[in-house]
């Protein structure tokens, strides 16, 4: 219960960051891609400042030896370059253009309940499952290292 | 709406001015504003000028990393969305899977709980065209889970913790969303 409710807090905490730093905005977001137009590079101020708390964060946890309630860390040990890692982020990288959203905000803004919301989410749930059948299928034990990398 | 004075690159102005638009652009209000600071005659619909926030978003992206080393401390798990979303479907397991879905909860109640605090609502021009969303969704769902991270994932915890993979895959979603980008506005036009 306490982990629920801690998972829960680390989500609001999270989906604040993505508001308050202006990414749950599509407009935002295709604005700092737009570098040769109406360029907003606030974006690279979200990404430093999360990966900056990040980088210092996970060096105090991993001083410790097990997570405060789960038996251990889940870090992906992954290291090879595969086909799956440069496929995946292409494919990712052309929808998050012509949309605006990452999973992260577009989860986040489902309670503002805009049109193109509404019907992204549900597409990009579809996409979830389609790649975990086909992840499944033909790496049934990579999946444990690489699903928990996202 | 403010206006967003940054930056004005004339070497780029040959660029927006081959732009065509599309004639629903016209009526928008924010293609209004966005042509009499630009001086462009040409605006497409989701061509919203948005202001540069570098405190705003700073403090935004203290806080996801904040999240993201709880989230660590806490459940021993990296904090990428793909991978929560990954983990509500099947095979899940119960308690992962509870707090999968106890995290997505979370980020749902959070522009609610800014609203209610700021006493306004948050700001978001999202498209409205069904089929380019439902296509970018099934990309960005596909890419991230076959791709094992998102922006999240790969772009903040994989490069806080210095993952090569996680480096290659955040160039990667960033060369194609600045190209899809570049493609979209000022090739085939707004």
């Amino acid at each position: 219960m306490l982990r629920l409710a801690l998972s829960l807090i680390a989500g609001l905490i999270f989906g604040l960051g993505l508001v308050i730093g202006g990414m749950a905005n599509p407009a935002k977001v295709q604005n700092f891609l737009d570098v040769a137009g109406i360029f907003d590079p606030s974006l690279a101020f979200v990404m430093g400042g999360a990966v900056a708390v990040t980088f210092v964060g996970y060096r105090l946890v991993f001083r410790e030896r097990s997570p405060l309630f789960a038996d251990q860390f889940h870090i992906p040990t992954a290291k090879e370059l595969d086909a799956r890692i440069l496929i995946g982020p292409t494919l990712f990288g052309i929808g998050w253009g012509l949309s605006g959203f990452c999973p992260g905000p577009a989860i986040t803004s489902l309670p503002l309940m805009a049109k193109g919301t509404l019907i992204f989410v549900p597409a990009m749930l579809a996409g979830v499952g389609l790649a975990r059948f086909v992840t499944q299928k033909r790496l049934p034990r990579r999946l444990e290292t690489t699903g928990g990398t996202a | 709406m403010q206006e967003n004075q940054w930056p004005r690159n004339p070497v780029l102005t040959f660029w927006q001015s081959k732009r065509i638009c599309s004639d629903n652009a016209r009526d928008s209000a924010a293609g209004e504003r966005l042509k009499e600071s630009t001086g462009r005659r040409n605006i497409g619909v989701m061509d919203v000028i948005t202001p540069f926030t570098p405190v705003a978003s700073t403090i935004g992206g203290m806080l996801i990393g904040l999240s993201a080393v709880l989230l660590m401390l806490f459940n021993g798990r990296i904090a990428g969305i793909s991978g929560i979303l990954a983990r509500i479907f099947p095979p899940y397991s119960g308690a992962d899977a509870a707090s999968a879905v106890a995290f997505v909860l979370g980020l749902m109640a959070a522009p609610l709980c800014y609203s209610a605090v700021i006493g306004g609502p948050v700001s978001q021009t999202v498209s409205a065209n069904a089929v380019l969303m439902a296509i970018a969704g099934l990309l960005v769902g596909f890419g991230t889970v076959y791709g094992s991270g998102c922006t999240s994932g790969h772009g903040v915890c994989g490069l806080a913790r210095l993952s090569r993979r996680s480096l290659i895959a955040t160039v990667v979603f960033m060369a194609m969303g600045f190209a899809t980008v570049f493609v979209m506005r000022h090739v085939i036009g707004g």
